[in-house]
């Protein structure tokens, strides 16, 4: 049966027989055909304009087959690129700018010490200032830095003293005392 | 359903050079499935009637420039594609010769479809279109599957409107002839 009625009218004049038959086509296409088949056609009106853009310029080359003859080495270990030669050298190269750039920067952010200022400071009330177990504490910390005076006292011969003082002369011994005192 | 512009529109897209590539699109988009069946009718096999289809499209993409609309673009487009089939199957008859085949193997394709059954009328259908001359299967195909108008199908076979009508209802009568004696 069709949907325009004229044509359908005319067949069932033709012959009855027409009444019988449905106007569909058996055959199949493939799935996607038509939403593939504008892109499949662009590209070969693609091809064909080069192709034409060719055969105007030189036509011998559209002769030639376009077959790759080069061929890729079968099962033949793959050399090391020479990039990778000078890999280490490159990465010696980026250690030793690393440290210099962390270097300077580091130097470039230390806090110039302003020693002037020792100079003017009070070191009695500083001293005054701090309590005993932090000046403790403090010594026990540094105890390798601070030299002690090596203090020694001579041994005391109380017979040497003696035969002096039984020597020495009463004035002498009269200015010795007035000099200690 | 897609809806498509009018052919005017489509035509006026493609002459302008930045939617010439959206006119074509429009166009093929717009008439591929009707051109496609047309084909298939007529070759059967899917594709030879992609490879026909495929060569049509690019020869309606060289000559949209030079279209001029004193003929409708359907009709026009249908004129390429029935050229390009009959010149197809002129090509085939040849191969066949050379190589001492038999018949056109119109009717062997039919029934070497997947989906082929003897006894089913549609294929019966099918079989006896394909018995009948070309002309006369273009004929009744443009006439009984693609519902066509007879002064349009008087544009695109440059035959006259009596002969096309005379050539129809003598199809149609072979058919059923066919189909009823076997």
């Amino acid at each position: 049966m069709h949907q325009n009625t004229d044509i359908q009218n005319e067949l069932e004049t033709i012959s009855p027989f027409w009444q019988t038959l449905h106007a569909t086509m058996p055959y199949q296409v493939p799935a996607q055909y038509f939403e593939e088949l504008h892109g499949i056609v662009r590209a070969s009106i693609e091809k064909e304009a080069v192709y034409a853009e060719l055969e105007s310029v030189a036509p011998l080359l559209n002769t030639i087959p376009k077959t790759n003859v080069y061929q890729q080495p079968i099962a033949v270990p793959q050399k090391a690129l020479p990039v990778f030669r000078f890999a280490k050298w490159a990465v010696a190269a980026l250690f030793i700018g690393v440290m210099a750039i962390s270097t300077f920067l580091y130097n470039s952010k230390v806090e110039k010490f302003d020693y002037s200022a020792y100079s003017t400071m009070d070191h009695n009330q500083l001293m005054q200032s701090m309590s005993d177990s932090t000046l403790l504490s403090y010594i026990d910390a540094h105890e390798t830095l601070i030299t002690t005076p090596d203090i020694s006292i001579p041994e005391y011969d109380v017979e040497t003293s003696a035969s002096l003082i039984e020597k020495s002369s009463d004035q002498a011994l009269l200015e010795y005392i007035e000099s200690s005192n | 359903m897609a809806l498509h512009l009018d052919d005017t529109s489509l035509l006026a897209q493609f002459q302008h050079p930045s939617t010439r590539e959206k006119g074509y699109t429009g166009i093929v988009k717009k008439y591929q499935e009707k051109l496609y069946w047309h084909i298939r009718r007529m070759l059967i096999d899917h594709e030879d009637t992609n490879d026909v289809l495929q060569q049509v499209l690019i020869k309606i993409w060289n000559g949209l420039e030079n279209f001029r609309e004193d003929s409708k673009l359907f009709t026009w487009m249908y004129r390429i594609a029935t050229n390009e089939t009959l010149t197809f199957i002129e090509k085939q008859k040849k191969r066949a010769t050379v190589s001492l085949d038999q018949g056109d193997g119109f009717q062997d394709k039919i029934k070497a479809d997947s989906s082929f059954n003897e006894n089913q009328l549609i294929w019966k259908l099918q079989l006896a279109i394909k018995s009948l001359p070309e002309k006369q299967q273009l004929v009744f195909n443009l006439r009984y599957y693609d519902e066509m108008p007879y002064h349009q199908m008087s544009e695109l076979l440059e035959t006259s409107e009596g002969a096309l009508k005379a050539s129809y209802h003598v199809a149609a009568k072979k058919i059923e002839e066919i189909i009823k004696n076997n």
